[in-house]
């Protein structure tokens, strides 16, 4: 960090403390030292008290005088004058002053008086007394008796006091001596330890300022990291906003690729149509290879991007897992065929008919695994099977096993990294954006799930994906999942849409749903026209020129009532979340996904209140979601889903449209109509049509028969529409004239004529698009 | 039952005994040289109103030894003599104060306490032999300066009286 102790500071917590203790030790041991030595005179001076000294001597004094008066009283016996002294008395006295002499003898600090004069004299005197007295008390008896001697003891008795009286001066001398030099040394000592003790406050003074500096330094540092910490944080925060803010941008853009993608794909199938040459023919082929591995890498990033902006929302609904395995299958074999590989899709008996799943994102997951197994397989067989996933009520296991190029260790732990391909050399030959295992993988998470490999080189590998997919009621049984169209109520449709191929389709759909539709390209035009009729409902696209999707709704929340609480489906293909929020903020009633799908407007006008829900229809695969599948392949030159579009067109149809078809079919629009949705979505395009009893051409035939005026109008109306955006002129032209003549009340109703008209175009032009051999996909 | 009754009978019977021998005890007097004069509040005599001991009757009581350093001798002395208070008990001493005092009149006042409190010794002999009145003698009143720090200070020093002559219960 930033702050290096510097100097002095530098010279840290260790060096301070190490220093400190030796300080305390110095300035510690000699003060132990002084009380030590304090302890040691107390104790010896309690045992050896010294003013014995001066009391020992006082006393010798004393009793030496009385000895010497005792004596003297015998010596000199004045009769009455005095108590006789016996022999006892007397020797006692001598016994007593002696015992006085060997105390002073044995005096423990006699030391104190050994080299004055006047002990020496002293004891000199003494002894020589002794040496003269002890012979005469070894007899008292006559020594009392014999009054020469015992005036001569008086003499040397009395002789001896001034020796006496001078040593008991001297020990007090010598006690104030001794008392002297102790208080001298006390006071030393004192002076000492006071100023140990004042080192020794400094000393702790220092540690203490060394400490509070150490403290400070510390909470310094700890603030620093603090700051640190949050600069951190917040750094984080702006890289994930960032991020977040790429992936939003990412989704967006790949998005907005997407959709004039597909523009070019279906303009490349139509050139393909015109003659070419052989060199050109390849070209095209080329290109469109390349727009379709194209496409797969943008749904991927799409997919990676919504995923990492943690925006990707499953949309579950009742789903039948055999439909499912079977689709995946149907569209995989060819790919695996061709390859000359054997696949073979199980689904376990025991499952439940009926499961709550994402469809196409389990299509997704399968269509990954199974393209990479038959990508890295180069024979043998590719086993798809679909079982309980044991222990897990809801669970179900989706095992893919290949006899294929297998994996090592390494390779294993890096499969489910971005970008990681197996072998960079097979890179360019398989192709693919490495991005399949991790979106397939993101995608069984969230189901509640995850993907297992586990793999051998050359041995091939096995990828195990478990879900949790709840059983569902089987949804109301239906034959069809297309409506009729007499059962939901007729609503005005007011659609704000730029693109015309969507427009188009759209059309077909609200048609189909039995709606009328009235067009517009954008959101101004919406606008004037909401203020000229009234609509139920609005359909705005999210991006349109000059007013968008949600400046449109938010101006029609701003119109003058009625016309403001008009209900406002918003067709956006944002999967982006934020947007759904800001939508319903400006007072968006409900939402449809783009490609718009019937069951996606259905559910959205359910929404709105304006239509009953008619259950079902949620189980089968999205009509529209073509280009999702078509990455499924990854980029793989013959991708299942394009093989299902080279089908359609590698048939003869120019040559059936070269006969006559210029009044029966406008070979552009329904051209663009194919290229535009899987031959099944077609097929039940052209049932809307034509099928018995239920298509527009029986209903209006009906009508007629029962000469209905009013349906007649609006069944001929609904045809019109339909063949209009089919381009089939003739019956356009037929439904025209029906819808005319019918709303002119008064004017016969040429029923006959009618009818054979309709029957004969319709004949027609079902026979004439059956050049076009919509064989089904795969 | 029996046996309990038999037990209580002799528990009187013994504690009258004890009684009735209290008076009945007069102390003999001394054969020997008298070496202590004890007076005052005692509850037997055998000279007056005093108590005289010789040697012997000293001797006759429970013997107490031990060996302490003293302010005065460079070596540790071991003395030998009968507990201070088994002398006041002998002489049923009651009171609160002994005033003691010595051959070269040396007097001190030694609470009756101390007599329970320490084993304080009436020495009469100092490393085994008797003592003699040139060595203190003969008979020294020493507290076990060793056995208690208490007791290394002036206050029993002054109580530890040599040349022992008399004892004044008060």
């Amino acid at each position: 960090m930033n702050s290096k102790p510097t100097g002095m500071a530098r010279w840290r917590t260790r060096q301070w403390v190490l220093a400190i203790t030796v300080l305390l030790l110095v300035t510690l041991t000699p003060l132990v030292w002084i009380q030590w030595q304090q302890f040691q005179v107390m104790k010896n001076l309690s045992t050896h008290q010294v003013d014995s000294l001066t009391w020992q001597a006082y006393q010798l004094e004393r009793e030496t005088a009385r000895l010497a008066y005792a004596v003297h009283v015998t010596a000199h016996e004045h009769a009455g004058l005095t108590e006789p002294v016996d022999a006892d008395e007397l020797t006692q006295r001598y016994d007593v002053f002696l015992s006085r002499i060997q105390l002073i003898a044995d005096l423990p600090r006699r030391d104190l008086l050994e080299n004055t004069t006047a002990f020496r004299e002293a004891l000199r005197e003494t002894k020589a007394f002794m040496a003269f007295a002890d012979p005469l008390f070894a007899e008292p008896a006559g020594l009392i008796a014999d009054q020469a001697r015992m005036q001569d003891l008086s003499r040397r008795v009395e002789s001896l006091q001034p020796y006496l009286a001078e040593l008991t001066r001297e020990s007090t001398r010598a006690a104030n001596r001794f008392m002297d030099e102790r208080n001298r040394q006390l006071h030393e000592q004192s002076v000492l330890v006071i100023v140990l003790a004042a080192v020794q406050t400094t000393a702790l003074l220092l540690f203490v300022v060394v400490l509070v500096r150490h403290v400070r330094w510390q909470q310094r540092q700890y603030t620093r990291l603090q700051d640190l910490s949050q600069e951190v944080s917040r750094a984080k925060d702006a890289a994930e906003a960032g991020n977040h803010g790429k992936s939003v941008f990412l989704a967006n853009m790949s998005h907005e690729i997407r959709t004039p993608f597909q523009g070019v794909l279906g303009m490349l199938n139509l050139l393909d149509e015109t003659p070419l040459s052989g060199q050109q023919r390849d070209y095209v082929q080329t290109a469109r290879d390349s727009a379709q591995h194209l496409l797969g890498v943008l749904n991927d990033i799409l997919d990676v991007s919504t995923m990492e902006s943690g925006t990707l929302r499953l949309s579950v609904a009742p789903v039948q897992l055999r439909d499912v395995a079977q689709d995946v299958e149907g569209l995989m074999r060819a790919t695996a065929r061709e390859k000359g590989i054997t696949l073979d899709v199980k689904v376990d008996e025991s499952l439940p008919a009926w499961v709550m799943a994402d469809a196409t994102r389990l299509r997704q997951i399968l269509f990954n695994l199974i393209g990479n197994a038959i990508k890295f397989t180069n024979n043998g067989t590719i086993a798809a099977s679909i079982g309980p996933w044991k222990g897990e009520p809801d669970g179900v296991t989706i095992v893919v096993r290949d006899t294929g190029i297998g994996m090592d260790e390494d390779t294993l732990s890096q499969l489910f990294t971005r970008f990681y391909q197996a072998d960079n050399s097979l890179r360019r030959r398989v192709g693919g954006t490495g991005l399949g295992l991790e979106i397939s993988r993101n995608l069984a998470r969230m189901m509640g799930g995850d993907i297992a490999v586990s793999s051998q080189p050359g041995q091939g590998s096995t990828f195990t994906v478990t879900l949790r997919l709840p059983a569902a009621q089987a949804p109301h049984a239906k034959g069809q999942h297309q409506d009729s169209p007499g059962r939901t109520r007729r609503l005005k449709v007011l659609v704000a849409e730029d693109h015309p191929i969507n427009l188009k389709y759209m059309n077909i759909l609200l048609e189909q749903m039995g709606h009328d539709a009235v067009f517009c390209e954008n959101g101004q035009e919406a606008l004037q026209l909401l203020g000229r009729q009234a609509f139920d409902v609005v359909l705005l696209d999210y991006h349109m020129p000059v007013l968008d999707g949600l400046a449109t709704a938010q101006a029609i929340r701003a119109l003058p009532a009625p016309v403001n609480e008009i209900k406002i489906v918003l067709v956006t293909a944002d999967v982006v979340n934020d947007t759904r929020k800001r939508a319903l903020e400006v007072g968006v009633n409900a939402f449809t996904s783009k490609p718009l799908q019937m069951t996606d407007l259905r559910r959205a006008l359910e929404e709105c209140g304006l239509t009953e829900p008619l259950g079902d229809v949620g189980s089968r695969p999205a009509p529209l979601d073509l280009p999702r599948q078509a990455k499924t392949g990854t980029g793989a030159p013959t991708g299942p889903a394009q093989s299902a579009q080279t089908a359609l067109l590698d048939t003869n149809w120019r040559e059936v449209l070269g006969q006559d078809s210029g009044n029966l079919i406008d070979s552009e629009s329904y051209i663009e109509i194919l290229s535009m949705m899987p031959s099944d979505v077609h097929a039940e395009l052209l049932g809307t049509l034509f099928a018995k009893p239920e298509g527009t051409v029986h209903a209006l035939i009906d009508a007629l028969a029962r000469a209905d005026r009013a349906e007649v109008e609006h069944q001929a109306h609904r045809l019109k529409g339909s063949a209009m955006l089919m381009g089939f002129r003739a019956i356009v032209a037929v439904a025209t004239r029906a819808e005319k003549l019918a709303s002119e009340e008064g004017a016969a109703l040429p029923v006959a004529e009618l009818t054979q008209d309709i029957v004969a175009a319709a004949d027609s032009t079902q026979e004439a698009i059956k050049g076009f051999a919509l064989h089904p996909a795969g | 039952m029996l046996s309990r009754r038999l037990l209580l009978v002799s528990l009187l019977c013994s504690l009258s005994t004890a009684h009735a021998a209290e008076p009945a005890a007069p102390l003999a007097p001394p054969k020997g040289k008298v070496v202590l004069t004890v007076k005052g509040n005692i509850g037997v005599h055998n000279k007056g109103n005093e108590a005289v001991l010789d040697m012997a009757m000293l001797s006759a009581l429970p013997q107490h030894s031990f060996t302490t350093n003293t302010p005065w001798s460079k070596e540790p002395l071991k003395f030998t003599g009968p507990k201070l208070i088994d002398v006041l008990n002998l002489l049923k001493a009651q009171g609160t104060t002994i005033k003691a005092a010595a051959i070269n009149d040396y007097q001190i006042t030694i609470p009756m306490e101390d007599a329970s409190r320490f084993d304080v010794v009436v020495a009469r002999l100092i490393n085994d032999q008797p003592i003699p009145v040139r060595e203190r003698g003969p008979l020294f009143v020493i507290y076990p300066f060793d056995s208690r720090a208490e007791l290394r200070a002036s206050t029993y020093y002054e109580r530890s009286i040599w040349q022992l002559k008399s004892l004044s219960i008060q």
